[in-house]
């Protein structure tokens, strides 16, 4: 069942379809919370936030937008604001020593099952150089990360990272170009 | 910018084919020539497949069904998510102190710029003139909501430096969702101590008002005594609110009459402050909170505590009310359910000592299964567990107490005017008081009318004997299970101003059910007293009951039932507790009688110098 339907059903006071909304969702919304705000207690705090912040409004959303690009809107405006409110939360490394190898089992598994991970190169990144980039990640402003999250991680075209951050397709395009230069930067070891 | 330049800028574009055609071919172009070029978009091309490498988070185990127990809890109550109140919080903190500063200013303004009327217009005023009411107040629970309105009001693109605090704006253009909610009248809040009665609302800008506002703005909820009459609660609800019953500048409507027969004549004001800690103290068994929603309905939230010699014959009890109105109580778990018009949902869940009722009803469905509770709570107090205007029109009743010190011990002017009709109906017919009630084997039909509210639930047997003075029809057995007494708050708006005179004309209709007989011993006679009064105050109970009769030009007007559905929340807390001594039991009950021999000692103090006087 497409969204549209599901949030419909769910406008009419359907829970179920709003847990189906949840269940399809929910990882989705819980990495990209957690890339924007890389605190696991955090980011679980902050995606069912998203989720019920969705459910409260959604009497707002009107269906001139696709429903997964008006919660990931939520979800990164709710990431955002946590992070700017909460003095800036000490950046936690997202992949400690102890669970990198689940991390790259959860890579593999994703990569295979998802066609949005194109190529399994997870597998070939050793656990050193996945901490970097998941460092120099959350070393980005915030600005920059949250269009680089939305664009390399969750593969949205510009015009839809421009209506989740609220901001012209222009400026998505010059953060999304420094954001990565930015990187090139921080990881010139990696990139050779 | 150079055109190469301006090439770099456009690689990552067209690295993600989010450039035009021409842009497009211009950069291919520049790249096909350039090496640094190539270099850099190779570069680029590597952050981002590194990035894209990133192994992707799942959300954690669980994760859907905790969102989901938040959102039904979320939904069923109309709260709105915690974050979202944090967010408001200091926003509502500011606009409070704003709102207190204005009010200042029109206070001062009323003070000293309006000219009081001359004193011979105002004694000319007729007596029953009831002052004008007083200015609204702005509530916070308006503030709240225009707040929440006005965030979520849509606004063309936001600055920069709005992204991260707005959350969803629909893009500009689109109708706002819902209009600014009108500012609303706030229902006064409940005295928490006897210095805390007062005629009035707190005076604006003064610090009880900012605390209050404080709490308000923290919690977005505003406590509530359960004993404020339905009115007040339902004052403060929207668009046409009732007057607050009691509140400030609202004088007693039904006038006392003077006590015709007054038992003592001694200063016996004096146990009223005790009596009023009594009362402080059972207002905390019955913990009741409004809540407003979003969209202008409210939440209510009460925790009823109830006694109980044993804890499954109380959870029977309970459930009895729930299932007569429609509730299921099941156990450890949530249920749902719909109504004919598949709205309304309702959850109960229960554990051996607690139910948890969590429903959308409708106000006449609150009213009701609260009601019911309360007369649960009634029915079940222990003689020492007498609600407040018991207390008071025991106190009254034994001796002639002013109106100051009655509102003193009072926890509202409510309290003080249903204690004074109490004093009042006690003292007007001596003759009655004196009757002790028929023993509860004896008299079948009486038992029937004092327990009628509560019929085919289990009461105590210390319970059964009682008359029920005012003779208030029993449980009509036609009425399917429910009680036509309890009136939702919204119908009684007039039961409360015209209540002693309802009561006078019960009392001579249903006179002939009561049959008056001789007190054994003054004992059994104050002992009786006091029943009637506890029965007495069954019909005034916070949620106020009704006659099923209709009196003889009776003008209460039935509101029709709300469209909107309120969220209730109570929680049911079943205390097992065994009867107390029967020392403990005698003490209580014979309290009016230590009332009266004190009186008549200090009445004797008193006249001792008279007389002395006198010779």
């Amino acid at each position: 069942m497409d969204d549209a339907a599901l949030v419909e059903r769910f406008r009419k006071g359907d829970m179920q379809a709003f847990g189906l909304l949840v269940t399809k969702y929910q990882d989705r919304i819980y990495n990209l919370v957690m890339r924007l705000c890389p605190q696991a207690a955090d980011a679980e705090e902050l995606a069912q936030e998203a989720f019920l912040k969705a459910m409260e409004r959604i009497a707002q959303f009107r269906g001139q937008s696709q429903f997964y690009t008006w919660l990931f809107r939520i979800a990164a405006n709710l990431a955002i604001s946590h992070r700017r409110r909460g003095g800036r939360l000490k950046f936690q490394s997202l992949t400690g020593s102890d669970d990198f190898e689940n991390t790259q089992a959860e890579a593999l598994t994703a990569a295979l099952a998802e066609k949005r991970c194109p190529s399994p190169v997870a597998a070939a990144i050793s656990s050193e150089s996945a901490a970097q980039v998941e460092q120099a990640v959350a070393d980005l402003d915030e600005e920059f990360r949250a269009v680089l999250v939305l664009r390399d991680v969750e593969e949205m075209d510009y015009s839809q990272i421009a209506e989740v951050l609220d901001v012209p397709v222009g400026t998505v395009k010059s953060r999304l170009h420094r954001a990565r230069t930015v990187l090139r930067q921080n990881l010139g070891d990696l990139l050779g | 910018m150079s055109d190469r330049d301006d090439i770099l800028e456009q690689l990552s574009a067209w690295l993600d084919g989010e450039l035009s055609d021409e842009q497009a071919r211009r950069v291919e172009k520049a790249v096909r020539d350039d090496p640094h070029l190539q270099g850099e978009l190779e570069a680029l091309r590597s952050v981002r497949r590194l990035v894209r490498a990133l192994p992707g988070r799942k959300a954690p185990e669980g994760f859907a069904a905790r969102v989901l127990a938040r959102a039904e809890r979320a939904h069923l109550l109309g709260q709105p998510s915690a974050m979202v109140s944090r967010s408001f919080r200091w926003i509502s903190l500011a606009t409070a102190a704003v709102v207190l500063l204005s009010a200042g200013v029109v206070l001062y303004m009323i003070l000293y710029m309006v000219k009081p009327p001359p004193m011979h217009e105002m004694a000319a005023r007729p007596a029953n003139n009831k002052p004008e009411p007083p200015p609204p107040a702005v509530s916070l629970e308006a503030t709240v909501r225009d707040h929440d309105n006005g965030a979520r009001s849509d606004s063309p693109r936001p600055s920069r430096a709005e992204v991260g605090e707005k959350t969803i704006a629909p893009p500009a253009g689109r109708p706002a969702a819902k209009p600014a909610a009108p500012p609303v009248v706030a229902a006064p809040r409940s005295p928490k101590s006897v210095g805390d009665v007062v005629a009035g609302p707190p005076a604006p800008g003064g610090p009880e008002r900012m605390k209050e506002s404080e709490e308000l703005a923290k919690a977005g909820t505003r406590d509530e005594s359960s004993r404020t009459s339905p009115e007040v609660r339902r004052g403060a609800g929207g668009a046409g609110a009732a007057k607050p019953l009691g509140t400030g500048g609202e004088a007693p409507k039904a006038p006392v009459p003077a006590p015709s027969a007054p038992a003592t004549t001694a200063k016996d004001a004096a146990p009223l402050p005790e009596l009023a800690m009594k009362n402080k103290k059972l207002d905390a068994e019955w913990s009741d909170r409004r809540v407003f929603e979003k969209g202008g309905g409210e939440i209510r939230l009460g925790r009823v505590l109830l006694r109980t010699a044993d804890l499954t014959d109380g959870r029977r009890s309970v459930e009895a009310v729930l299932a007569r109105n429609g509730l299921t109580a099941v156990s450890d778990k949530y249920r749902t359910g719909k109504d004919s018009a598949g709205a309304n949902v309702y959850y109960a869940v229960q554990d051996r000592k607690q139910v948890e009722i969590v429903a959308h009803l409708t106000p006449q469905q609150v009213s009701q299964v609260r009601g019911e509770l309360d007369a649960l709570r009634v029915a079940w107090a222990r003689p020492g567990d007498r609600p407040a205007e018991q207390t008071l029109a025991v106190a009254g009743a034994a001796s002639p107490v002013d109106d100051q010190a009655l509102a003193r011990a009072s926890r509202s002017p409510a309290t003080t005017r249903m204690a004074k009709m109490m004093i009042a109906q006690v003292q007007t017919a001596p003759a009655e008081v004196d009757r002790p009630g028929p023993p509860a084997a004896e008299a079948p039909a009486i038992e029937g009318k004092a327990s009628g509210q509560i019929a085919g639930l289990t009461t105590r047997p210390a319970q059964k004997g009682f008359a029920l003075k005012a003779g208030f029809p029993a449980k009509d057995a036609s009425s399917g299970g429910m009680m036509p007494g309890i009136e939702p708050a919204a119908q009684s708006t007039q039961v409360l101003a015209d209540r002693k005179q309802q009561i006078e004309v019960l009392e001579r209709q249903n006179g002939a059910a009561t049959q008056p007989t001789q007190p054994e011993n003054s004992h059994m006679a104050q002992a009786d007293q006091m029943r009637q009064v506890q029965q007495a105050a069954q019909i005034p109970a916070p949620y106020t009951t009704r006659p099923a009769v209709q009196l003889p030009g009776e003008t209460l007007q039935v509101q029709p039932a709300g469209s909107t559905l309120q969220s209730l929340v109570i929680t049911v807390v079943l205390r097992e507790e065994r009867p107390g001594s029967q020392a403990e039991m005698k003490a209580a009950t014979t309290a009016p009688a230590a009332l009266d021999a004190r009186g008549k000692a200090e009445a004797a103090q008193q006249a001792a110098p008279d007389a002395a006087e006198r010779k």
